[in-house]
């Protein structure tokens, strides 16, 4: 261990230190394929390569916060302690900051905290620079197509005609109040949505999503 | 004839490396040392770790002997190589009053506290060949120590010059002249140009970090675009200091979270002055005499006056009727001051261009073609091939050029 | 790495034993940082972002924009082809496909189209129609299409943001009336998704077409301008023009290849002494592999 291992918050330092079993070159690189090609083709759900070990929950979602956030960006966290020890194992690792939610370059939140509010709560950009939005990550129960859930109709770039895709445990009204939000388009925000088996599906904002009510 | 392909490339560009295997020295010739060139091609080094932006004076030695002396080239290869490197943290700022000074000078007063300390410089020397060689070498020009280094300064070994000089910009604050510095706000964090790209109007921080690495050619061109009346108002057209000298490099102790001094690097400072008109809200007319800045790595001091000279014309309004002149308009000057990128595109025209050239050449060959009547049709130009629909695009997606059935080989 | 550098200092040897280069070159807090903004890329698809781009050690204007790209993407598995110009064998692409072999282990390199998982071009898109599972990466000079009609950043940002693109029909409009038609020729304007303008980077028109709903990812890298900006597959892409001029492909007149006697590919000419032009396939790979199932040139 070296000064300079200590003096920086990066994967490579800490991970001959603490034996993380995600390597910070090859699982950070398989992971953000995986990552893009969910943002590709909205809707269509991909299999994550690794897992975050010890990481305190949802060790996948670790693995995508590990790959993406460094010490030049912020996340703001729904307010529950299990996402607070995620929050901080992934600190640990990729000395991010916190920021306020409609501030924060990512977002971490449970099915649940993607209520209706949070559209209109995160970082929308602006006609200048749209990219200065938040990414929102949502930790859903799951992404298996037999887990049933919300029915969303798809459209947009990268989704074929017809594709539907089934989320569970996230309320309808976060869907149409994102409808609203992104109709304002370029500005908006992009969805990442990872279940606690390694699925992960993600909507950018280009993605019209209209929720299908469940059959009675 | 039958035509063969231009194949070849790879074993091109092998043997062209191989040339460069092999320098163009003579038997016995010796092979140049690293230290050979961080001491005595040491503006050299200077000028490679200032474009490159990375303080590592045996990289940049290596560099140039690398090669072969393009010292845009060596500062490129330095700069390329920040790319591979983890950034570890941060330094603490530091002020060039914390300097050790080797070299101090002020065109504004003829006496300043501290004095007018010429150090090792060629100013005021007679640009003739020594055709002697016979300059000695001095270690202590390389000295660690503050006392063999001072002692260098005085070779008549009279007192020894202070490390510490008083700015001369503070006693200017003193007279009331000059508006005492600003507080630096705590959470204000400078735009870092290495890592997010240039945005207009760009920031103070951002302009004097892109003039810091500046190619010294082209910053030297700008500033002078302006003193010499092309356009630019350098309101800062006078020396109050320039000061060479070792900074130190601080950054905060992990463990302690005190300050810790790690190691120091050779800068050059100039702080350049002038009367900028001012007039107050009631319309009352004022002198304010303001600062430009200018800091490089090493002792390039033609570089940091002309940065100092941009810092003046940047921060100047610019005019509100037509263009602002080049030394005073922010992209002109930051768009095309990078030695890096300008050699880079320039030199890019020597990569082949056949595509583009050739799109252009068949639209000129198809007017002239429909223009002598000499068309091979006498329709509409749109279908190629024998039979194919017109090649629009539709809704319905590409139509594209039919392509068969993918070859496949043997 | 050692701490005691001062030791190890001021020979080569020395230097060999604390300096080194990491995976793929760049380091990877460059990586997260040219990650996050493809990804912001593709979700603002046609928009250029902008990042912190890195040099390399190709210069700047010779492809580090896509390269930075490649090498983020890249990891063991994955099959690397690179061309300029449509050649595989350009010299430039030789060296940039050298620079991938020599810093990523596990990454193979490729000639062949259709075994690559990731392609990174100068200014062409290979014939052979690409599938969904590979990745086009376009190496691009001038990532600001108006900037023709605009010198200044600040305000062609301005136009973008608000869609503000009049100047640029008018100087459509302008080449119309005083040329007959439009004369852009390669790196022609674009729409995406119905909303940016887009450079295609300078691809021949004859490209063009095949960005639209195309199955694939594309990428597009500008290293010196410090941009980057993405199409992703199945996004609509529209060339500028006007109902009554529409946008034409680049003609042959007949003219066919050379070497396979292809007519359904680009052509690139080179002249002789006499004046005349002699038509080859302007992608490599493709020809070779048309002459490989001819089995002979088609005129000796």
């Amino acid at each position: 261990m070296t000064i300079a291992d200590l003096m920086t918050g990066s994967a490579a330092g800490l991970h001959r230190q603490f034996q993380i079993a995600l390597d910070p070159v090859r699982d950070t690189q398989a992971t953000f394929r995986v990552v893009l090609n969910a943002l590709s083709w909205p809707g269509s759900v991909w299999r994550l390569p690794t897992a975050a070990a010890g990481a305190p929950a949802n060790a996948w979602a670790a693995a995508v916060l590990i790959t993406l956030l460094d010490h030049e960006t912020t996340l703001a966290t729904e307010a529950l302690p299990a996402l607070a020890e995620l929050a901080t194992f992934v600190r640990q690792r990729t000395s991010h900051s916190p920021a306020a939610l409609d501030r924060a370059d990512f977002v971490l939140v449970s099915g649940e905290g993607a209520d209706a509010t949070l559209p209109g709560s995160v970082a929308l950009g602006s006609l200048s620079y749209p990219e200065e939005s938040a990414t929102v990550i949502v930790l859903v129960p799951s992404l298996d197509p037999a887990a049933g859930g919300l029915q969303l109709g798809l459209a947009g770039p990268g989704v074929p005609p017809g594709l539907t895709a089934q989320v569970a445990g996230i309320p309808q009204a976060f869907w149409l109040a994102r409808t609203a939000v992104v109709s304002a388009y370029p500005c908006g925000f992009d969805l990442v949505l990872i279940d606690d088996e390694g699925r992960i599906a993600a909507f950018p904002r280009t993605t019209a999503i209209t929720p299908t009510p469940e059959e009675a | 004839m039958g035509y063969t392909a231009v194949k070849g490339g790879a074993e091109a560009i092998a043997a062209a490396e191989r040339l460069l295997l092999e320098l163009p020295t003579e038997a016995g010739e010796l092979r140049v040392e690293l230290r050979q060139v961080r001491h005595q091609l040491k503006a050299s080094v200077d000028k490679v770790m200032a474009e490159g932006g990375v303080y590592a004076p045996d990289l940049a030695a290596l560099a140039i002997v690398q090669t072969e002396g393009d010292l845009m080239e060596a500062a490129f290869m330095l700069r390329a190589y920040r790319s591979t490197l983890p950034r570890l943290g941060y330094s603490l700022p530091v002020a060039d009053r914390e300097m050790r000074v080797i070299r101090r000078i002020s065109s504004a007063f003829r006496d300043v506290p501290g004095g007018q300390v010429l150090g090792r410089t060629r100013d005021y020397t007679q640009r003739l060949f020594d055709f002697t060689g016979t300059a000695a070498g001095s270690a202590a020009l390389n000295a660690a120590t503050p006392e063999a280094a001072a002692a260098s300064l005085t070779s008549d070994g009279s007192d020894a010059v202070p490390w510490y000089l008083p700015k001369v910009s503070d006693a200017m604050r003193a007279m009331g002249v000059m508006d005492q510095l600003p507080k630096p706000s705590d959470d204000a964090e400078p735009f870092d140009i290495t890592r997010e790209a240039l945005r207009f109007p760009a920031s103070r921080p951002a302009w004097l970090q892109a003039l810091a690495r500046g190619e010294s050619g082209a910053l030297l061109a700008l500033s002078y675009s302006s003193i010499r009346g092309f356009g630019g108002i350098a309101n800062h057209g006078t020396i109050a200091e320039l000061r060479a000298g070792d900074l130190p490099l601080q950054v905060v102790h992990p463990l302690t979270g005190l300050p810790v001094t790690i190691g120091s690097f050779r800068a050059t400072a100039v702080e350049m002055t002038g009367n900028e008109k001012t007039k107050d809200a009631a319309g009352a007319k004022g002198d304010r005499y303001g600062l430009s800045y200018g800091i490089v790595f090493g002792q390039e001091e033609r570089k940091a006056i002309a940065m100092a000279l941009l810092d003046s014309t940047l921060q100047a309004q610019a005019p509100v009727e037509g263009e602002p002149p080049p030394a005073a308009d922010q992209e002109m000057v930051l768009y095309h001051s990078d030695g890096v990128e300008s050699l880079g595109f320039v030199e890019h025209l020597k990569l082949p261009h056949f595509v583009t050239f050739g799109s252009g050449l068949q639209a000129t060959l198809e007017r002239s073609a429909v223009a002598s009547g000499a068309a091979l049709r006498e329709e509409e130009p749109h279908s190629h091939g024998p039979g194919d629909e017109p090649h629009t695009h539709g809704a319905d997606g590409a139509k594209q050029p039919s392509h068969g059935a993918v070859p496949t080989a043997g | 790495m050692t701490t005691d550098v001062r030791e190890a200092a001021g020979t080569v040897a020395g230097l060999a034993e604390t300096f080194s280069y990491n995976y793929a070159f760049l380091d990877e807090l460059s990586k997260k940082a040219i990650r996050r903004a493809i990804l912001k890329g593709v979700a603002i698809p046609g928009y250029q972002v902008p990042f912190g781009s890195r040099e390399l050690p190709i210069a700047r204007g010779w492809g580090t924009g896509g390269l930075q790209i490649t090498l983020s993407l890249v990891g063991p598995g994955d099959v690397v082809k690179v061309i300029d110009q449509g050649a595989d064998d350009g010299v430039n692409a030789v060296n940039i496909r050298r620079l991938v072999e020599r810093t990523s282990p596990g990454v193979e390199t490729t000639a062949d189209t259709s075994a690559a998982t990731i392609i990174q071009t100068r200014h062409r898109i290979p014939e052979e129609p690409l599938r969904k599972d590979q990745v086009l990466v376009f190496q691009v000079p001038q990532p600001e299409p108006l900037r023709s009609v605009e010198r200044r950043e600040a305000e062609t940002r301005r136009m973008h943001g608000e869609a503000d693109y009049s100047r640029m029909w008018v100087a459509l409009y302008e080449d119309i009336v005083q040329n007959g038609r439009v004369t852009r020729t390669a790196g022609y304007p674009v729409v995406v998704n119905g909303r940016y303008i887009m450079a295609p980077s300078p691809i021949p028109k004859w490209d063009i077409p095949r960005l639209n709903m195309a199955p694939h990812l594309s990428l597009f890298g500008a290293g010196r301008e410090k941009r980057i900006y993405a199409v992703p597959p199945l996004t609509s892409v529209t060339p500028l023009e006007f109902e009554d001029y529409p946008f034409q492909v680049e003609q042959f007149y007949g003219q066919t290849c050379l070497r396979c006697g292809s007519d359904t590919t680009y052509l690139v000419a080179n002249p002789t002494e006499t004046g005349t032009l002699r038509y080859v396939c302007s992608d490599t790979a493709w020809c070779d592999a048309a002459l490989a199932t001819k089995g002979e040139e088609v005129r000796a």
